[in-house]
């Protein structure tokens, strides 16, 4: 039976040098909590490192001591040694979990204390509220709403007012902070900040109900004037129609009554249990991170929102060919 | 100490057991501890063998049940964008599955562990409680089969296995799910707190004598702490699933924000039990490791108390670790690193007890069997879930960490390591004994392999798809993350760890017919439970062994002797009482003989009160409130059944020639000793309880910034004043009650038990009124709720007092009571005191605090 | 007591073996009754914002919590040094280290009084370098 607990470490050393391989590979594409991109996840991820490096190297310590005493050579008479040498082991091992844990609780401690939201009074204030299954974004300060998208000025915090609207959610952008929770009935202030422009992957990540896998949204980091910009636009009331399908679009809109639900500024839709669609056509994604935004999806999306995203609140809309289409380019241009 | 070299004694120990004893004894006792035969016999069954076997049965086979649901959710995320399953039916998946894991596997597992082989490990006949041993396999099996009910009415729970509120409440989940999550499992949570009071009591009055404290086998060190680690977990467990069920059907706003509730007090009051739990599930397990390690390492346990006291202090410590599962929920900092300090600093004994161990191995000399592969893959695999479990008990890591795949790992590498790997140990371990058969070495070490191999490629990998930003339960997620190939090993490693434990089923049923018998003492240990026959007879031990040292087997030739004083007593106990269970109780700290009493007899009551039981929470499952009564009423039969005393055929003189000869108290009815442990652990059930619900009132009066809500005055103090002036006043006529029959006086007692339950009784109808004219009820605001709760219990627990006291008059009156024997008043007395203290905590919390803050 | 007590209960007078409980436990319970007192202080005054009470100025609130630290200290550090000193007494070196009862509970006494008064102090330092009522 020897030769059995020989392979021990090979497995666990196979799995570990190749899953440290990959982990190295499949950084590029994946949204990494070891790839930070803003400062706060920069310090989490330097305590992971950290904490990597010593639980790795406790681990290793164990399993040699433990391989050791399996392994030992033993000299065939004696039965047991002396009792020095085991209380020895214990006593040390106790010591060295009691010294590494408090050393790296003061500097977890100090990590959170490093995290803390920064005090500037002229930061940007964003409100982002959960809803089963999608995020509603506002700026109090600009008058804006959109949904599954916020845009943050590159280099500087953000403050994040967290709510919900049902059940508790959890906001995650894993390449720039952790996570805080979405509660009914409470509200959480959150910040972000991202050093670089770029667009970040966010997702839900308390479970909510059927489409938790599906409440996705995208952080969108971009230079300060061109968030004023953007902002600037986006308070602006949705465009009136002139094309004359986009006009039969409109009405379209309304008949169908996705007014009930949906607000457009400018006009009789004020409905506010779905996204505020005022600029739809100038969103990356729909259904909250799921599909790309393009005619293709949005019309999929309209007709047969569960095809997409079973068990969304959204219902299914049967339209002609002809209306979805008015619809569809109607939808276009409320960029 | 030199075990290896120790000479096999001349006979075997069951052998000795018998010589001492005498063949017809022998015989006789078998027959007395037998449980009766045919269908109506296997209602009544009690031995604790036989319940043993069903509760491990019945967890095995929701074992493979969970695991067969795992497959399922590896099968959907073994590819992105999979619709092998939809997301309804995924998301029941991971609900049942860890429902199932969590309820109806591992806690009954080991606490069926615990009632077959504790009686015999600790060298005494029976559990002290056979009949609450069979209820609580009645009530977990029941329970277990109404859980998986809910597939048949198409209403399966999906709010994940901690059901947080909103999402469990009665708006975001509607229809009868829910209920059936809460009270199915309700019931599976009152076989494990049953279970748990008698495993409390049999680990520190029923030992063999001479087995000390400090003497006692590490798994009942681990078990006694358990045990105890149950019922202050389960209940408040057992308080918010009330709560939240009260949301749910009588329109109470507990977690509901919008009328003063707080869906984070659901989570407080979850992983209050759900943090302890873990360690409920792990530390049997430790105690496991701890019997396992010596034998297979040749040489004795190394830091015997260095062990006892880590256990303990992880007892104490699991209980104030359960923020950590709440740090994202946005509480004040000063909380999170509290709590952090103390989920940091419980590694301490966790790591105590591993180097214990392998300091063990370092001076044995290790025999590789399976128990031990066993054992060794537990150390490999625990202590990295200890690793990751330090890192995610820090803030700033757990930020990122929770909730993701990460803690998927985590708790995969905590519980199937540190649980799942030291059961089949066990199994492997224990089972000859009590099935008489080995099990296959060769199909044993194929079992390990695939499990230990199966495991680490399936939940390795998750550890990094959780860094990479994978979120738990989700059931399908985009390609091009980077989580493909995580997601592939992790489907890979779920069949091969399914093969392994498939294998393992194998082994047991071709054991069952084809093994070799076991000897009396396979592996050459050194605990009581090797030393009587295999398999074990019903009465355990006939003579009560004598333990001398911490090894018995090894350190001891002989564990049945006629030399010593103890050592005749246990002769004599072996011959007298043969036709009533005699078991002995023992002194909690050094083991010295106190009283033999009677251990009751095979009855159908426990299943009647079962099927009370769960005809209640079924029907309230169903909003069926005539059977619930129904239900009531069988419960209530069933209890008075259950207790009433049987008669015994042995005559007075017996018993008084025995004491006499022996110096020590028989008792044909219950033991004074364990039904004084049993009124306190009620009493203490009562209090955690109590502990839950005062912590609620705090809760909810912080989430309002006006207390009591607009339009609701404060409390009006005068009848509750003087209904709790006239409770007190009882208090002292239950004293002088008691005072009275301690000297013989039987008038002085009936007299006294009468006017305590008059001045009981008005106290209540004074209380009662007050509460009648309350202004607000319980739907009004969370104020309300939670007043009429609280005031509601404290009222039940004054009824109970009350029909208690009732009962002791009824018997008072028949004259059951006299100076030596008054077992039942004595109780009644202490409960009454309990309830009395318990009021007083209602009254101020209710009545005075508000007028303070 | 009124029940009469068990003739063979030799020497082992209740009052001794009480004294050896609290000795085994004095430091987990002091433990834990310490962090309830302090969890709740500090869900009271971040509920009810009372840390704003300041005297000279440091938070009375944060002030209590460091009291309560040194109450909770105190105990366990001085039973476990009883217990320590029980145990000089009582320890056998012929024998198992711990094997008879009261120098089992002497022992553990000593390591868990140990543990805990690291806990109690851990506890109470990590409470003086955070933000107390903010979240992050």
């Amino acid at each position: 039976m020897r030769y059995a607990p020989l392979t021990v470490p090979i497995i666990k050393r196979g799995i570990f040098l190749a899953a440290t391989g990959l982990l190295l590979a499949g950084c590029q594409s994946s949204p990494s909590t070891l790839n930070p991109q803003g400062p706060a996840a920069a310090r989490i991820s330097d305590l992971t490192w950290v904490l990597f490096v010593v639980g790795g190297a406790v681990y290793v310590i164990v399993m040699a001591l433990l391989l050791y005493a399996l392994f030992r050579r033993r000299a065939t008479t004696q039965s047991s040694g002396p009792p020095g040498r085991e209380r020895w082991i214990i006593w040390g091992g106790i010591g060295l979990t009691a010294v590494v844990l408090l050393l790296i609780f003061g500097f977890a401690v100090n990590t959170l204390v490093a995290i803390a939201r920064p005090d500037t009074a002229d930061q940007l204030t964003v409100e982002v509220t959960g809803h089963q299954w999608w995020w509603e974004v506002h700026y109090p300060d600009e008058g804006v709403t959109t949904a599954n998208e916020i845009h943050i000025p590159t280099g500087e915090p953000l403050e994040i007012k967290l709510k919900s609207q049902d059940v508790i959610h959890s906001f995650w952008v894993p390449e720039l902070h952790g996570k805080l929770d979405l509660v009914p009935g409470q509200t959480n202030t959150f910040w972000l900040q991202a050093d670089q422009d770029g667009e970040y992957w966010g997702i839900c990540a308390e479970y909510c109900g059927i489409q938790h896998a599906k409440m996705q949204f995208v952080v969108v980091a971009q230079p300060p004037a061109e968030l004023e910009r953007w902002l600037q636009a986006q308070s602006q009331p949705a465009v009136t129609p002139t094309e004359p399908q986009a006009v039969r679009g409109q009405e379209v809109f309304m008949e169908a009554n996705c007014g009930e639900c949906h607000t457009i500024a400018g006009t009789a839709a004020g409905g506010e249990l779905g996204p505020d669609l005022t600029h739809l056509a100038s969103r990356r994604t729909l259904a909250a991170g799921v599909v790309e935004n393009n005619r293709g999806n949005l019309g999929g999306w309209i007709i047969d929102p569960h095809g997409i995203k079973p068990g969304n609140l959204m219902p299914a809309t049967p339209l002609s060919g002809e209306d979805l289409q008015a619809l569809l380019a109607y939808l276009e241009i409320l960029e | 100490m030199d075990a290896t070299t120790q000479s096999p004694p001349a006979r075997s120990h069951g052998e000795a057991d018998i010589a001492v004893t005498g063949e017809s004894e022998a015989k006789q006792l078998e027959r007395t501890w037998a449980d009766p035969p045919g269908l109506f016999g296997w209602f009544r069954a009690l031995q604790n063998d036989e319940v043993a076997k069903r509760i491990m049965g019945t967890a095995f086979t929701f074992f493979v049940v969970g695991g067969i649901l795992a497959l399922l959710i590896r099968l959907q995320l073994l590819s992105p964008e999979s619709t092998l399953i939809g997301p309804d039916t995924y998301n029941e998946l991971f609900t049942m599955h860890g429902s199932t894991m969590m309820y109806l596997f591992v806690v009954p597992m080991m606490e069926g562990f615990a009632i077959l082989i504790l009686p015999v490990m600790l060298g005494n006949r029976e559990m002290p409680f056979p009949r609450l041993g069979a209820f609580s396999w009645f009530t977990m099996a029941m329970g277990g089969v109404l859980f998986y009910v809910s597939y048949l009415f198409n209403a399966v729970p999906k709010a994940g296995w901690f059901a947080l509120a909103p999402l469990s409440g009665p708006e975001y989940a509607p229809g009868i799910a829910m209920d059936f999550w809460l009270l199915a499992l309700g019931v599976a949570e009152v076989a494990a707190i049953a279970a748990g009071v008698e495993i409390i009591i049999a680990i520190l009055r029923m030992r063999a004598p001479g087995m000390t404290l400090s003497r006692m086998p590490m798994y009942a060190w681990a078990m006694l702490v358990t045990a105890v680690a149950i019922l202050f977990a389960f209940t408040p467990l057992m308080v918010g699933s009330l709560l939240l069920e009260l949301d749910r059907k009588i329109g109470s706003h507990f977690f509901n924000p919008a009328l003063g509730g707080s869906p984070v007090l659901w989570q407080h009051l979850f992983w209050i039990f759900g943090h302890p739990e873990v360690y409920i599930q792990f530390l049997p397990a430790t105690g496991m490791v701890s019997m396992i390690v010596p034998v297979f390492a040749r040489q004795k346990l190394q830091g015997y108390t260095l062990i006892a006291t880590a256990v303990i202090a992880t007892g104490f410590m699991s209980f104030v670790l359960w923020v950590h599962h709440m740090f994202t929920v946005g509480l004040p900092q000063v909380t999170m690193t509290f709590f952090s300090a103390a989920s940091i600093l419980i590694a301490i004994p966790a790591g105590a007890q591993i180097f214990a161990w392998i300091a063990t191995i370092i001076s044995g000399r290790p025999v590789w069997k399976t128990p031990f592969l066993f054992v060794i893959g537990f150390l490999v695999i625990f202590v990295l879930g200890g690793i990751t479990g330090v890192m995610v008990g820090l803030v700033p890591f757990d930020l990122q960490a929770h909730d993701s795949y990460f803690i998927v790992a985590h708790l995969h590498y905590v519980l199937i390591g540190g649980s799942v790997f030291p059961i089949f140990a066990a199994l492997y371990y224990w089972l000859p004994k009590f099935s008489g058969k080995m099990l296959s070495e060769r199909l044993g070490r194929w079992n390990f392999w695939l499990m230990f191999i199966g495991f680490n490629l399936s939940f390795f990998p998750m550890h990094i798809a959780g860094l990479l930003g994978m979120p738990r339960r989700v059931y399908t997620y985009s390609p091009g993350l980077g989580w493909d190939l995580y997601n592939v090993l992790a489907t890979v490693g779920s069949w091969i760890l399914a093969a392994g434990v498939l294998l393992f089923l194998i082994n047991f049923f071709y054991s069952l017919r084809y093994g070799e018998p076991a000897p009396e003492n396979p592996w050459q240990a050194d605990s009581l439970e090797w030393g009587t026959a295999t398999p074990p007879p019903n009465y355990g031990f006939a003579a009560l062994p004598v333990v001398r040292g911490r090894h018995p087997l090894w350190q001891q030739e002989r564990i049945h002797g006629e030399q010593t004083r103890t050592e005749k007593l246990m002769k004599a106990l072996s011959k007298w009482p043969l036709t009533w269970r005699a078991a002995l109780t023992t002194t909690a700290l050094e083991a010295k003989p106190e009283e033999i009493f009677r251990v009751s007899g095979p009855s159908i009551w426990p299943f009647v009160t079962a099927v009370g039981l769960i005809t209640i929470f079924a029907a309230e499952i169903f909003t069926l409130r005539a059977l619930v009564g129904l239900g009531i009423l069988v419960i209530i039969v069933g209890i008075v059944g259950w207790h009433w005393p049987d008669d015994v055929d042995t005559p007075a003189e017996e018993e008084e020639a025995f004491e006499k000869e022996h110096g020590i108290p028989v008792s044909t009815g219950s033991s004074r000793a364990v039904a004084k442990w049993s009124v306190g652990l009620a009493l203490l059930i009562i209090f955690i309880a109590l502990a839950s619900f005062v912590f609620s009132y705090i809760y909810i009066r912080l989430v309002n910034s006006a207390w009591p809500p607009a339009n609701i005055p404060l409390p009006n103090l005068l009848w509750p004043a003087i209904g709790t002036a006239v409770l007190l006043a009882s208090g002292g006529a239950v004293r002088w009650a008691r005072a009275g029959i301690a000297t013989g006086k039987q008038n002085h007692l009936r007299l006294g038990l009468a006017l305590t339950f008059v001045l009981g009784a008005v106290g209540l109808g004074l209380l009662i009124y007050a509460f009648s004219g309350l202004s607000f009820n319980w739907q009004t605001h969370a104020y309300g709720s939670i007043f009429y709760m609280l005031g509601g219990y404290a009222l039940l627990i004054i009824t109970s007092g009350l029909l208690m006291n009732l009962f002791t008059q009824v018997w008072s009156w028949l004259g059951r009571y006299s100076a030596k024997r008054h077992v039942a008043v004595a109780n009644t007395a202490r409960f009454w005191y309990g309830t009395l203290v318990l009021w007083l905590v209602v009254f101020f919390t209710l009545y005075l605090s508000p007028h303070i803050w | 007591m009124t029940e009469t007590i068990p003739p063979n209960e030799p020497g082992t007078g209740n009052g001794r073996s009480r004294a050896l409980w609290i000795g085994l436990l004095a430091g987990p319970v002091i433990w834990s009754i310490y962090f309830v007192i302090i969890y709740l202080l500090a869900e009271i005054a971040c509920g009810l914002n009372l840390l704003q009470f300041t005297v000279w100025g440091v938070s009375i609130i944060l002030l209590l919590v460091q009291v309560i630290t040194v109450l909770a200290l105190l105990p366990i550090l001085y039973i476990g040094f009883q217990a320590y000193r029980r145990w000089q007494r009582l320890r056998h070196d012929e024998i198992e280290i711990g094997e008879q009862p009261a120098e089992f509970m002497a022992l553990g006494g000593v390591l868990l009084g140990l543990l805990f008064a690291l806990a109690t102090l851990v506890t109470g330092v990590s409470a003086l370098v955070v933000q107390p009522c903010r979240w992050i």
